[in-house]
């Protein structure tokens, strides 16, 4: 029974999980109670196939989560949401963007996929997407009468999908680990001067099946406020307008609600993509002009700001902890033998290529429960890697594969990153099973795209040919 | 939670003191904005850049988080998968909440003392500096910021404790308008 | 007594082994693999060797402090990612204008070097041995023409270390970022340019993808040495035999990462100028000649800055110039005689 230690410790955590104490001190607390056991057991002289000397790597591991650099652009992306939804700026360009789509109803979710998909492309990183659109864009849905559900299974998947739409920091880790990969399968075939797969070639490859998904997303909410009007109302221009407090015509209110922050937007992702700045520099950039706009709109007084900045305070170190407590759980995880257990399973598995692949997608999205994609690609990645990769799969289709299989994994109620961030952000109000009820829809058009991928995989490999 | 008047005086004072900590604390998140966003302009303005510029605003990012760690599980702000927590009494909540803090928070913070104490005195006993030209020579003090981290939430979490025993006792009403930002949003 | 020996001779030995690289990194992270490898047949399994790439058991950079408080016994890496502990560890990685990577290994085993890498590390209860070296580096990828030392003003650099500090007081804006964001930054124009290793991990990297220029020679790294670090007292814990396998082990490595990238690196650059149409670029001479400065007023700030700094720098520098002046009539002569057109890429 001891060498089924990681899975008992998974679905254990898996439970205590739902007595709803906190989620990171839920991970790391019964990821060190297991510890304990392991080291009692080993101390009275039973073999529990514990390696204690994992845990000592504690101390390096959160010393490189407080100074890994990709990192710091979410304090800064957090700021800017907070930003624009405390000052009505975010409501309002969602209002006037719902407007631009006229009586059609579900203007509104569409808008909000659309600015995800912008927000998504400046930052790879799940936390500062889902977290920053969650607070831009939930309290305008659910004000103009969107379904929870809908508004939020919307925000979840949008945010979500900043893995998948190039420039992503997740697709340039994954794209070091398969890189190596790759040439070590290739290495163990016999073949010196081997092929080479980059970043920039699984930048393109993303771009099809993300784009794909973005249109999913859409053609979703358009049909939901089509058969079912009362979960995506269309917006009331007068009422609307009204409100809004503008009488000078929808011109006016275009141009005064809609063009700052799109200017706004367009900077922050212009900044990345044509080398103004790096992520972390353009959410600087964005939370600068967050700032700028909020007090052009004259909604920023003293009491605001500091509302602002312990909103962003408290994200931030929601977002951080959770990542504090999962590099706990993976060093017990693997002190367990974890990943030799991961090993052992798809090595054994009959059925070549395909078994070794479903096995490996399985519990890829299994450890997507708790484990982040930073733990992930280090982690998996190099074990199974090399062996598919030597197996003839193709290396970019494989790191889409991993990307919208984890992407999935995350929005996958009862656990799951998206869900934990949105939760954090999200009203008391929301129920957590309505965001549950809510990613089920995206779930399937995801789990959609994996079987797309898997029988067309020019999808994901034809246009790295072309360049 | 911000009422403090109903816990023992020594336990409201301590967590007075946590909040006013934290608030300080998110005054860095400003001031790290505005230095990062000079640095953008420094460099394509001017084509220079800052090493030690860059460190600071790291140097502040881990601040906030490791040292205001405390701060937002005192305002609840550390997700919690609620699916049968909201629907619980109260009492039964405070009870989630002292088990929890009991047998999950205090031995991982004591874990992460007594893991990293030996790893912060060998950086003091060299003094040691940035690995980059240019840096900030106090690499000693931002792995400080390890057991500190675990020291304040080990005192965040005796003051929940008493706070949840005073709710599950009945002796103080369950917090309800708390000054919690995710309620003010709706 | 030769009962504890025999008891000790009898016990088997696991020990893990962090390294800075990505696992299965090509070159440089086939060096642990294989001495993990090498360790388990020789000692028939008595000491076998799990190999963990960067940030599986710990980040890439925070290999030495792993193996200083035993975290894990062994350690791959490289010297400079040391200067904030030890700035004299520096000497022993890189050293712009200085040693290249036979001269380096000379001076280590035959000049003295060890000895003083292993008082430097000596306070930290470690041990070092010299495990691979790049070879001569490529100088990295460049989206702007460098054709005078004007053209340094402003531009902006990845480039860690003494050679980013030598380029710093010529007027170039370094900056600090993680390996992830290179190629987009290269790529979007973020950065002007990055230096990073050889054609061989240059290709994989797929940096030709983001730069139009590739200039030559890296000066700032005529070679990089990479290192085995101990835990003094993991080793002290080994019988003899098994030590003086460890030993034999990672000086094989030594040779081995050496002689896989001389082999890769020729392949790697015929693809990269035949199949990508990278453009091969050498840096102008007033741009070296200003840097050959630079470098001695840097190598000299670091050697001033501590007694065992000063003995380390007077070593290194009696022994280049030695074998500097030898190498001019072998080594050199020899290139010359050999290839008298010399490089012809201009
Ligand atoms: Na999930
Ligand atoms: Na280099």
């Amino acid at each position: 029974m001891l060498e089924f230690m990681p899975l008992i410790l998974f679905a254990t955590i898996c439970i205590v999980l739902m007595f709803g104490f906190p989620v990171a001190l839920s991970l790391a607390g019964t990821a060190l109670l297991f510890a304990g056991m392991g080291l009692g057991l080993e101390t009275i002289g039973v073999d529990a196939n514990f390696d204690s000397g994992y845990l000592a790597a504690l101390p390096n591991r959160l010393y490189g989560i407080m100074t890994n650099q990709t990192l710091l652009a979410v304090p800064l992306f957090v700021l800017m949401g907070v930003l624009l939804e405390k000052s009505k700026v975010a409501e309002t360009l969602l209002d006037a963007m719902a407007l631009l789509f006229g009586a059609m109803r579900g203007g509104l979710g569409i808008s909000v996929t659309l600015v995800g998909m912008l927000m998504a492309a400046s930052t790879g990183i799940v936390g500062a997407t889902v977290v920053t659109m969650g607070l831009m864009s939930l309290p305008t849905m659910l004000k103009r009468g969107y379904s929870t559900s809908l508004a939020t299974g919307t925000i979840c998947a949008t945010g979500t999908l900043g893995q998948i739409i190039p420039p992503s920091i997740a697709l340039v880790l994954l794209g070091d680990v398969l890189s190596s990969a790759y040439q070590q399968a290739q290495l163990s075939m016999g073949i010196f001067s081997p092929k080479t797969v980059s970043v920039g070639d699984l930048f393109m490859g993303a771009l099809v099946p993300g784009l794909l998904l973005v249109v999913m997303y859409m053609i979703y909410v358009a049909l939901v406020a089509w058969f079912r009007p009362q979960m995506a109302p269309a917006a009331d221009r007068e009422e609307l307008m009204a409100e809004l407090g503008h009488t000078s015509g929808l011109g006016m209110l275009l141009l005064k609600g809609l063009v700052p922050p799109v200017v706004l937007i367009v900077a922050v992702l212009g900044s990345i993509l044509s080398g103004f700045a790096t992520p972390t520099e353009a959410s600087a950039v964005g939370a600068f002009g967050a700032l700028v706009l909020a007090l052009a709109y004259r909604q920023l007084d003293w009491a605001t700001l500091k509302d602002v900045l312990r909103s962003t305070t408290h994200v931030t170190t929601m977002v951080f902890m959770i990542l504090i407590g999962a590099a706990l759980f993976s060093l017990v995880f693997r002190a367990y033998g974890g990943e030799h257990m991961v090993t052992d399973l798809f090595e054994g598995m009959p059925g070549g290529v395909v078994g070794a692949t479903i096995i490996v997608m399985l519990v890829i999205f299994l450890l997507g429960f708790i484990l982040d994609f930073i733990e992930i690609t280090f982690v998996v990645v190099p074990i199974v890697g090399p062996i598919l990769l030597a197996m003839g799969l193709d290396p970019i289709w494989l790191g889409i594969m991993i990307a919208i299989n984890l992407q999935t994994s995350f929005l996958t109620p009862p656990f799951g990153f998206a869900l934990f961030y949105l939760r954090g952000v999200a009203p008391p109000s929301v129920p957590t099973s309505a965001i549950y009820r809510g990613v089920i829809p995206f779930i399937l058009m995801q789990l959609g795209m994996l079987l797309m991928l898997t029988f067309f995989p020019q999808l994901a490999t034809w246009l790295p040919t072309q360049f | 939670m911000s009422d403090t008047t109903q816990l023992p005086a020594f336990i409201a004072a301590l967590d007075r003191a946590s909040e006013w900590f934290g608030r300080s604390l998110a005054w860095l998140i400003i001031i790290m904005m505005l230095i990062q966003f000079a640095i953008v302009l420094l460099r394509y303005i001017f084509s220079v850049n800052s090493i030690f510029m860059q460190e600071l605003v790291m140097y502040m990012h881990a601040s906030v988080f490791m040292l205001a760690a405390a701060y937002t599980f005192r305002h609840d702000g550390h997700v919690r998968v609620d699916i049968f927590y909201r629907g619980m009494t109260p009492r039964r909540q405070a009870m989630v909440n002292i088990v929890g803090i009991i047998t999950l928070l205090m031995p991982v913070m004591a874990f992460v003392i007594a893991s990293s104490l030996g790893y912060v005195a060998n950086s003091w006993r060299i003094m040691e500096t940035s690995s980059d030209y240019g840096g900030i020579p106090a690499v000693f003090a931002l792995k400080t910021l390890i057991p500190l981290f675990a020291a304040l939430m080990i005192v965040q979490g005796i003051i929940e404790v008493v706070r949840n025993g005073y709710v599950f006792t009945g002796r103080i009403p369950p917090s309800v308008g708390d000054d919690n930002h995710l309620e003010e949003r709706v | 007594s030769s009962f504890d020996n025999q008891a000790q001779a009898q016990e088997n030995f696991r020990w893990k082994m962090v390294t800075s690289w990505p696992k299965n990194f090509p070159g440089v992270g086939q060096g642990p693999e294989r001495l993990a490898q090498l360790v388990e047949e020789m000692s028939d399994g008595r000491l076998t060797i799990e190999v963990f790439g960067a940030g599986q058991l710990v980040p890439g950079f925070e290999v030495f402090d792993a193996v200083s408080d035993g975290t894990a016994e062994l350690g791959h890496s490289a010297s400079y990612y040391w200067k904030g502990k030890a700035p004299e560890a520096q000497f022993f990685a890189a050293v712009p204008f200085g040693m290249n990577a036979q001269e380096m290994n000379a001076w280590l085993h035959f000049g003295g070097g060890m000895e003083l890498w292993n008082e430097v590390y000596e306070p930290f209860g470690v041990d070092v041995m010299v495990a691979g070296a790049s070879g001569v580096q490529m100088g990295g990828w460049y989206n702007k023409e460098i054709n005078s030392i004007e053209d340094l003003d402003g531009l902006k650099m990845r480039m860690p270390g003494l050679g980013g500090e030598v380029m710093s007081r010529m007027g170039v804006a370094i900056v600090n970022m993680p390996g992830g964001e290179i190629f987009t930054s290269l790529q979007s124009g973020a950065i002007d340019a990055t230096e990073w290793i050889g054609p061989y991990n240059d290709l994989a990297f797929g940096l030709h993808q983001a730069a139009d220029y590739y200039y030559y020679p890296g000066w700032h790294e005529p070679t990089v040495m990479f290192e085995t670090i101990v835990n003094e007292e993991a080793l002290a814990e080994l019988p003899a035999d098994l030590q003086a396998i460890l030993t034999t082990a990672v000086r094989d490595i030594n040779a081995n990462v050496l002689d896989e990238y001389t082999a890769r690196n020729n392949d790697a650059l015929e693809t990269l100028v035949n199949e990508h149409e990278v453009e091969l670029r050498r840096i102008p001479d007033d741009v070296l000649a200003q840097a050959r400065e630079h470098s001695e007023d840097v190598i000299a700030e670091l050697a001033e800055s501590s007694e065992l700094g000063t003995r380390i720098y007077d070593s290194y520098r009696t022994f280049q110039d030695k074998v500097e002046n030898y190498h001019a009539i072998s080594e050199q002569a020899y290139y010359n005689a050999r290839n008298p057109d010399g490089d012809t890429t201009q």
